[in-house]
């Protein structure tokens, strides 16, 4: 009997013991850090809706690497006996995980808004030198080809823009990059044949000088045609009177080679012929002297070299006359003007009135520059 | 014999409380939870229903903390954690259904705008047609012609890119296409009324 009620008390004494342990645990029992865990994850999710991930990628990773480890210690401590878990490390790392989504979030908004500014400026950059190449080389024969690559260099700008409006930074800023290497290479292109073309304005500067020179000494009118320009000058005693906007051969960049090459000529040459009403097609006219003794040598000299072809003719009727104004470069070498302006021509300049055609008045560099 | 029912009593009263305290994780739901999320993101809702899309991870994220915390629990019950998990599903499902329809609205527009594009193109070509036959002209007319054929291309680009499934690089090409279109079609008219008031002075 004894032994059995020494047996009961050994069994309800180790049945309180192990109550009081397991009360003393459950009232030491310690949280998980739910709430803070919450934040961070409300943090990221926020952070993720901003598309941190491309705007802040550095602290939204690191956030989301560091949440994933608080997730992770947290499974640890919860496969361990209840009493002995510590969930002290999982709070410490879903703090700092909620720290660095709000730090990505603020940086998503700061760069956001510095990465639209930055597109909307590059795009406003290649949009102005699209318009300068279009503005520089407005009379220059731009080749087909050429032309498609401008027109896809606009259309890949509107693309840019259209994918800005969407929020899509990285297509606009793949086709802004798209845009820009298009019109870096037109650019370059055509700067250097352009470089090509005025390696002579040294030797239209001269021609330039002389006949304003002339114009003053022998006072008397004097025209000067810049081709590149496509402006016509009319200095009366060296002055400048009138400048008026021409027309040309659709192959004007050049000096004429033979007939048919559409090409105005390039050089000093002088009225030899006055027309009007039934003497020309085109309502008046002024005709020039080419080819002159030098245009007829340069011809001989390039038919001898093989340059041109023994075939080939060398142009003639290369006159100043009206029906211009249409906006394109149409005539097939001659120097076409409004009627108006024709006018203006046909009533001051008579026959001997000195005509210099140049590639330009003005050097390259300034051209460039403008 | 007075014993028995007294040690039958604790046994049964300990493996209550330990059934009460071992609820099992809702593994199922989460399986279905995470294959109705694959097939979203298949659907590709990150890119055509993107907030809803971060909206359901979260809502996901959320059901794994609510797994987890009950795991901490000494008395678990994972039955808010399967609601919410079922919530998931749900909320998943309406996101492919969005994002399909986002894809089809978005398709729509961008056939549309194909459709509009290719007409203008026709009508600038028609426009080409009734513009003046001199050399002048045709050369201003060249140009032009170039800047129709080059948008062109960008309709049979922005064709293709629909046929490829890559809806918003058709839809931002398309756009650009169709602006272009209608400013050639603003410049082409202007340079035939040019010319008709020119040949009307001759």
């Amino acid at each position: 009997m004894g032994i059995k009620i020494r047996k009961k008390l050994v069994f309800f004494v180790l049945l309180l013991i192990g109550a009081i342990l397991f009360l003393a645990g459950y009232l030491g029992y310690e949280a998980p850090p739910f709430e803070n865990i919450n934040k961070a994850r409300e943090q990221i999710s926020i952070a993720e809706s901003l598309k941190a991930q491309e705007y802040a990628p550095a602290p939204y990773a690191e956030a989301l690497m560091i949440y994933d480890s608080a997730m992770r210690e947290w499974k640890r401590q919860n496969n361990r006996f209840f009493v002995s878990r510590n969930y002290s490390l999982v709070k410490t790392l879903v703090e700092k995980s909620e720290m660095l989504a709000c730090s990505a979030i603020d940086q998503t908004a700061i760069n956001k808004k510095a990465g639209k500014d930055n597109l909307e400026v590059k795009i406003r950059n290649i949009k102005k030198r699209i318009g300068q190449f279009e503005q520089t080389y407005k009379h220059y024969p731009v080749s087909k080809n050429d032309l498609k690559k401008l027109i896809k260099a606009r259309l890949f700008l509107e693309e840019a823009v259209m994918a800005l409006k969407n929020n899509r930074h990285g297509s606009s800023g793949r086709l802004i990059r798209q845009s820009d290497s298009l019109i870096v290479l037109l650019n370059k292109q055509y700067t250097n044949l352009l470089k090509e073309y005025f390696k002579l304005f040294t030797f239209w500067s001269g021609h330039v000088k002389e006949t304003i020179k002339y114009s003053e000494k022998n006072e008397t009118y004097a025209i000067i045609i810049d081709k590149f320009a496509h402006n016509c000058y009319l200095y009366e005693n060296g002055r400048l009177v009138e400048t008026l906007s021409v027309e040309l051969g659709q192959n004007w960049p050049g000096d004429k080679k033979i007939a048919g090459d559409k090409t105005t000529p390039e050089g000093a040459y002088k009225i030899i012929g006055r027309k009007s009403g039934e003497a020309t097609k085109y309502y008046k006219a002024l005709l020039i002297n080419y080819p002159n003794e030098q245009d007829i040598a340069l011809f001989k000299k390039n038919q001898k070299n093989g340059t041109i072809s023994k075939k080939a003719k060398i142009g003639s009727l290369i006159e100043i006359h009206g029906h211009g104004g249409k906006g394109v470069d149409w005539t097939d070498g001659c120097i076409a003007l409004t009627d108006t302006d024709m006018d203006v021509l046909y009533r001051k300049c008579m026959v001997g009135t000195p005509v210099t055609i140049v590639g330009s008045i003005k050097p390259l560099e300034e051209i460039l520059k403008n | 014999m007075k014993r028995k029912p007294f040690i039958g009593l604790t046994f049964a009263l300990t493996a209550a409380l330990f059934l009460t305290g071992c609820d099992k994780v809702p593994q199922v739901e989460i399986d279905a939870a995470n294959a109705a999320i694959d097939e979203v993101k298949m659907a590709e809702a990150e890119v055509y229903a993107y907030d809803s899309f971060v909206m359901l991870n979260d809502s996901m994220s959320k059901a794994m903390i609510l797994i987890e915390n009950e795991k901490s629990e000494f008395f678990k019950n994972f039955d808010q954690a399967k609601e919410h998990l079922l919530g998931v599903v749900q909320f998943a499902q309406e996101v492919k259904q969005k994002t399909g329809e986002n894809k089809e609205r978005l398709k729509m527009e961008i056939q549309t705008a194909i459709g509009e594009t290719t007409s203008l193109i026709e009508s600038c070509n028609q426009l080409m047609t009734e513009a003046p036959k001199g050399k002048e002209g045709t050369m201003a007319l060249t140009a032009i012609k170039n800047e129709i054929m080059a948008v062109d291309v960008s309709v049979n680009e922005a064709n293709a890119l629909l046929m490829g499934g890559q809806l918003l690089p058709a839809k931002e090409k398309i756009s650009a296409a169709m602006e272009k279109a209608n400013s050639i079609k603003a410049e082409l008219t202007d340079v035939i009324t040019k010319y008709q008031s020119k040949s009307k002075r001759k």
